[in-house]
């Protein structure tokens, strides 16, 4: 699984879609292989279950996460150590057909989101057995 | 949304003040301390406190209160070892930050929660310090 670079770190507008000037910020992620799957995990804190997004277009895995500026309402800063913004990274997967698109599944526990993507059936690691 | 704009306005602004010599604010969280907070205060005068603190359980963290002194301490547990990482970044282990309280709030009264990995606590102003009307006598 590689990276694909944004074209900016801090884009104002997404090619094709986006027409309001928001901050997006990358997340952490730590990226696991098993035997049968690809694990990803991302830092989307102050995300919302409703406000995420995940979606696979050919061999680009697009992770996207909203923060809500309510939160933020009526609130002066006294200090601050970070920004607020949306979360988003996108990242080119080495062969998208090793994975059963179908069945790949996500979910937000405590701001961290996990994505699983299983390998096809064809594609898991067997031992094979010397005679 | 206005909202954005202010916050984008405000971002601006601080990035201003993170630029001037002799800033009193340090660096935004690339720099490395964990877990970066940001320091607020709501229109009722209470002061208001975030922590990005995700994939830490509400049992994981502690909040102190010594003095003026408030501290955060917690724990974000290392990921499943199971397989190979191609990627590691998020960091875990221990973690503790302590900032110093103004006086002007009654820290016997804070509230904390934990929510979508964002820990906030809500601070009110003490009774005396709030701006209040007397009203004149003959």
């Amino acid at each position: 699984m590689t990276e694909q670079p944004l074209p900016t770190k801090e884009k104002t507008v997404a090619p094709g879609e986006r027409t309001r000037a928001e901050r997006y910020y990358v997340p952490d992620v730590d990226i696991r292989e098993t035997d049968d799957a690809l694990w990803l995990y991302a830092d989307m804190p102050g995300v919302a279950n409703d406000s995420v997004r995940v979606d696979l277009d050919g061999d680009v895995l697009q992770i996207e996460g909203d923060v809500s500026p309510r939160d933020y309402e009526g609130l002066a800063p006294v200090y601050t150590e970070y920004n607020i913004g949306n979360w988003v990274r996108r990242f080119t997967l080495g062969d998208a057909q090793r994975f059963d698109a179908d069945k790949i599944s996500a979910r937000l526990v405590n701001g961290v989101l996990h994505v699983h993507l299983p390998k096809s059936e064809r594609q898991k690691a067997r031992r094979i057995p010397v005679n | 949304m206005t909202l954005w704009n202010d916050l984008l306005s405000l971002q601006n602004e601080l990035q201003r003040l993170l630029q001037a010599p002799g800033s009193f604010f340090r660096e935004p969280s690339s720099a490395g301390v964990f877990p970066p907070l940001n320091v607020f205060r709501a229109p009722d005068g209470g002061l208001i406190i975030r922590a990005e603190i995700p994939g830490v359980e509400r049992h994981d963290v502690t909040v102190t209160i010594e003095g003026r002194r408030l501290t955060i301490t917690g724990e974000r547990k290392a990921a499943d070892l199971n397989g190979s990482y191609h990627r590691r970044e998020r960091p875990h282990g221990k973690f503790a930050r302590t900032v110093t309280l103004p006086e002007d709030i009654d820290s016997a009264r804070t509230n904390a929660s934990l929510r979508n990995g964002v820990l906030t606590l809500t601070i009110p102003q003490h009774e005396a310090v709030k701006p209040r009307r007397i009203e004149v006598t003959s």
